[in-house]
């Protein structure tokens, strides 16, 4: 097995936000800014840099950007993705 | 376009119209990814997901008008009962947009619903089972009490469950009122073969072609997993009758047991459309999906041939292949899709 | 650059039941009511807003008086108070020609107030304070008899009066197709009517005019109407029979469905309304098949509200928060449309049981929360509102549970309704929720918003304004001793830093 394979890395996603996730069978839909970030934490990104990202494209206010990321961050790793 | 326990016509129509022509362009509208028959060989070449009947007619309007602009076809052909009844009174506006189909009138499909057969039925001379229609639990109590148990329980539109005691009757009355409201349709249960007469009515009383089954193998859910091509001039008459008495237009199934009492036909129940046997009398030469297509082509079709008693099918299910890569192609909602294909980060997939 | 509109990054697990995004069609969005930006709306008036059209006021009476006037030769329309009392709301139909329905005191005040002369005025309703009885008599109203104990209190009336008052007698029918609205009148089935009829002739000085039947509430099928207005007529004919007669109207009541969709209603309602063509030519074909040949053709008195009121009223509100509803896919079939919602694929059976949930905790369902809620939505108790976005959106739509402001559990306007991602802030427009939401309405921790009319030159009136302080406590009296208690913390009770 390649050493470089991990539950988040395995992902199969595409540009509009399915995922499938071969470890379980499981597929999800996330959201653009939710794509933006699993692709941002994959890269190996912190939770600062995607929270810097979404202010950035978005125009949110700071605390909103990190309050989501926060939680997204959480539901993943509910998935045992993170 | 699902081929499960319970099978819906759609997959079986698109079989019937690649046997009379391969290169057909058929597009599938579908209501769920899961849907076997999207993945299937001799499928359609291209398939849309639509919003459920429930949502209303402008947005299914819309959903047909997206789907013909993407992949442009000229005609439709519904195959469920819920949409049949949103379009029947749309005949107007699907032509507006370029689709061509052939639906009942919506009084039609009123009259023939379950809750007002018996009306009409006693009216065309056609026998059915005793049946009573109740507005709730307490009056469909007092209906089977009068009939004696075992009844049917139904609802108005899908539903059916033998009951055997008030108790089972109320629990089962009201699991169909809460998903389909009232009424409630109180029916005796008749012992005796069951029956299916699959066909095309012109819009004038005729009938363009007709075949009748009796099924040989009836699953745990009541559908006939098998059927033989049987002829009696009987069924043939009421068949007639109840076309020439509705002036049916375009495909319709009826369903009939022959009743052990006295082997009379009784008439179960009208279907608005082809059923998920429509393929069966294609592959012995009487192709009515084909036929459908004619008459729209050219307003009327080469006449159907009379099958010969005792051909029959079987019913067997193969696993279809597919790919999640598809259905994130079908959850797409939107046209402009950018990357369609599944990447992964990692190498190891 | 041009920041795209923030949608938070959300992830959804996609089951068998969910995988159709296009399975609850689009949300279409509603910018305007009549031409006004309901931006500007919210922005004169706050929120939430009812708004009311007069132009469709207009339209839908006329649509009804059309279709009943083209097929029957003397029908008038009786305004229903009680599906709407706003006063601007009653006008609109006076001035369109109808009669006011009224059925207490208090609705017969208002009529009177809004300039309907006593006569002009139908009476109904199962109590009716002597006052109020005692004042209809004397205008002259059309009161319809419900009981009994009405029939000797106006018995009574017509002796100290010393002449004669007219009446209608209300009955009640079995018309098949619907639970027997058995409250109101007397029985029409089994001869109790008749009975009644005869006696009051023999007995009282109480001339009996007419026959009121009111068949029951959001009709679906218009052929109630035929059995009733069958049996209105040889009820007519029986009374004449017995010397009970002539009977000179007949009045069929309201209760023609509008374009509201019912809970568990599987076709929407474009498809299952009959139209005002349909109930006319129920109601009117009847009666002229039946009523003797060669004889003045009654006169026809409807008291229709809902199909009238229903489609002008449109409910704006704003999104004050937004929430993720976790959800059990094993569980719940989706529903559609609210409760008892079938899938197509789930009413045939296709999948079985569906797939099974993973119990990871993604399963979850948009949820808002609006500020508006149920204690002014009294009907989303049987009906289901529309609800669409006030400003365009690209995002794909979900179902989503929308809740009310109050501090209730039971506060849910939709259990799903098909909405794009919203964010605090964003307004919806509820539609039609014009009748019976404002009369049935009531004060429940908020105040009650204002009300307000687009006339047909887009010109916005307030015809009710926003509730205040004073007009909920303004009926309260604090006895003298509660009169100067005060909440100072006792010396040792309250923890304070």
């Amino acid at each position: 097995m390649e050493t470089d394979s991990t539950r988040l890395a395995d992902l199969m996603l595409n540009d509009r936000g399915f995922v499938f996730d071969p470890n379980t069978g499981e597929s999800y839909q996330v959201s653009a800014t939710g794509l933006t970030c699993l692709r941002g934490l994959q890269r190996g990104a912190t939770v600062n840099e995607l929270v810097a990202e979404l202010v950035a494209t978005c125009g949110v206010e700071p605390i909103t950007a990190r309050c989501d990321t926060d939680a997204f961050v959480w539901e993943l790793n509910q998935l045992g993705w993170l | 376009m699902h081929r499960g326990d319970n099978p819906q016509p759609g997959s079986s129509i698109v079989g019937a119209l690649r046997l009379a022509w391969p290169d057909a362009f058929i597009v599938g509208l579908v209501y769920n990814a899961f849907e076997s028959g999207i993945y299937a060989a001799d499928g359609p070449d291209v398939c849309h997901a639509m919003p459920y009947p429930t949502a209303g007619l402008a947005a299914y309007l819309t959903r047909l008008a997206e789907v013909k602009e993407a992949t442009p076809f000229d005609w439709f052909m519904p195959t469920f009962d819920a949409e049949i009844a949103l379009l029947a009174g749309a005949v107007g506006e699907l032509a507006g947009l370029g689709i061509g189909v052939v639906l009942p009138e919506p009084a039609t499909l009123t009259q023939c619903g379950k809750a007002r057969l018996p009306q009409v039925a006693a009216k065309w001379g056609v026998a059915i089972p005793d049946t009573a229609v109740a507005r709730d639990l307490s009056e469909a109590l007092e209906h089977a009490a009068l009939a004696g148990y075992p009844v049917f329980i139904k609802g108005p539109f899908y539903d059916a469950t033998l009951v055997r005691t008030p108790a089972a009757l109320a629990a089962a009355g009201a699991a169909i009122l809460a998903d389909w409201g009232p009424p409630l349709i109180v029916q005796e249960p008749l012992s005796g073969s069951e029956f299916n007469v699959m066909g095309l009515g012109d819009g004038t009383g005729g009938l363009l072609g007709h075949c009748a089954v009796r099924k040989l193998i009836i699953s745990d859910k009541g559908k006939g997993n098998g059927s033989v091509v049987v002829r009696d001039l009987r069924l043939d008459e009421i068949t007639r009758k109840v076309i020439a008495e509705t002036r049916w237009r375009g495909p319709f199934e009826l369903e009939f047991i022959r009743d052990q009492r006295d082997d009379a036909y009784r008439l179960i129940e009208i279907n608005p459309r082809f059923p998920a046997w429509a393929g069966f009398p294609a592959k012995l030469g009487a192709n009515f999906p084909a036929a459908w297509v004619e008459w729209m082509c050219c307003g009327t079709c080469r006449p159907l041939p009379t099958l010969p008693p005792g051909r029959f099918f079987l019913r067997h299910q193969i696993e279809v292949t597919g790919d999640m890569e598809q259905i994130a192609t079908l959850l797409e909602a939107l046209p402009e899709i950018t990357n369609q294909k599944l990447t992964t980060k990692s190498k190891a997939s | 650059m041009n920041p795209q509109p923030y949608v938070a990054p959300t992830i959804r697990r996609v089951s068998q039941a969910s995988a159709n995004p296009q399975r609850l069609g689009r949300a279409p969005v509603m910018e305007a009511i009549d031409g006004v930006a309901v931006t500007r709306l919210l922005e004169t008036h706050g929120s939430p807003l009812f708004v009311f059209s007069e132009s469709q006021l207009r339209e839908k009476i006329r649509a009804a008086r059309a279709a009943f006037e083209s097929v029957y030769p003397h029908v008038t329309f009786a305004w229903s108070y009680k599906t709407n009392y706003l006063n601007a709301i009653c006008r609109v139909f006076h001035q369109e020609g109808s009669m006011a329905e009224v059925v207490s005191g208090f609705e017969y005040e208002k009529a009177r107030i809004n300039g309907v002369a006593g006569s002009r005025i139908i009476f109904n309703g199962p109590w009716k304070t002597p006052g109020a009885l005692r004042r209809a008599v004397a205008e002259g109203a059309l009161i319809q008899v419900d009981n009994r104990d009405e029939i000797l209190a106006l018995a009574r009336l017509a002796e100290e009066r010393n002449g004669p008052i007219e009446v209608g007698i209300r009955v009640h029918v079995d018309t098949g197709t619907h639970a027997v609205w058995s409250k109101f009148g007397f029985n029409a089935d089994d001869g109790e009517a008749l009975r009644m009829m005869a006696w009051v002739k023999a007995h009282t000085r109480l001339i009996i005019r007419g026959i009121h039947c009111h068949v029951g509430t959001f009709m679906l099928d218009a052929g109630a109407y035929a059995i009733a207005a069958k049996a209105l007529v040889e009820l007519a004919m029986a009374a004449e029979a017995a010397g009970a007669g002539p009977v000179e109207y007949l009045d069929l009541g309201g209760g023609f469905a509008s374009h509201a969709r019912l809970h568990g209603q599987y076709l929407p309602p474009e498809q299952a309304t009959p139209g005002f063509k349909d109930y006319a030519q129920a109601i009117c074909g009847t009666i002229k098949q039946h009523w003797p040949a060669g004889r003045k053709l009654p006169h026809l008195y409807l008291e229709t509200g809902r199909a009238l009121v229903d489609e002008a009223g449109y409910l704006v509100s704003s999104v004050v928060a937004v929430k993720q509803r976790r959800m059990h896919d094993a569980k719940a079939v989706f529903a559609a449309y609210g409760k008892g919602g079938t899938t197509p694929a789930a009413a045939l059976g296709a999948y079985g049981k569906g797939d099974v949930a993973n119990g990871q905790g993604v399963n979850r369902r948009n949820a808002v929360v609006l500020d508006a809620g149920i204690h002014i939505l009294y009907t989303t108790a049987w009906y289901q509102p529309s609800i669409y976005p006030a400003a365009m959106t690209t995002a794909g739509v979900q179902p989503t549970t929308v809740y009310g402001c109050l501090c209730m559990n039971i506060d849910v306007i939709r259990e799903e309704a098909p909405l794009p991602d919203l964010k605090a802030g964003d307004a919806v427009v509820m539609h039609p929720v014009g009748a019976y939401n404002i009369t049935q309405s009531m004060q429940f921790i908020a105040y009650r918003p204002a009300v307000v009319m687009i006339d047909p030159e887009r010109r916005v009136h307030l015809i009710r304004r926003r509730e205040t302080l004073e007009d909920v406590q303004g009926p309260e009296v604090v006895p003298e001793h509660l009169a100067h208690s005060n909440n100072a913390p006792a010396a040792s009770g309250r923890h304070e830093s």
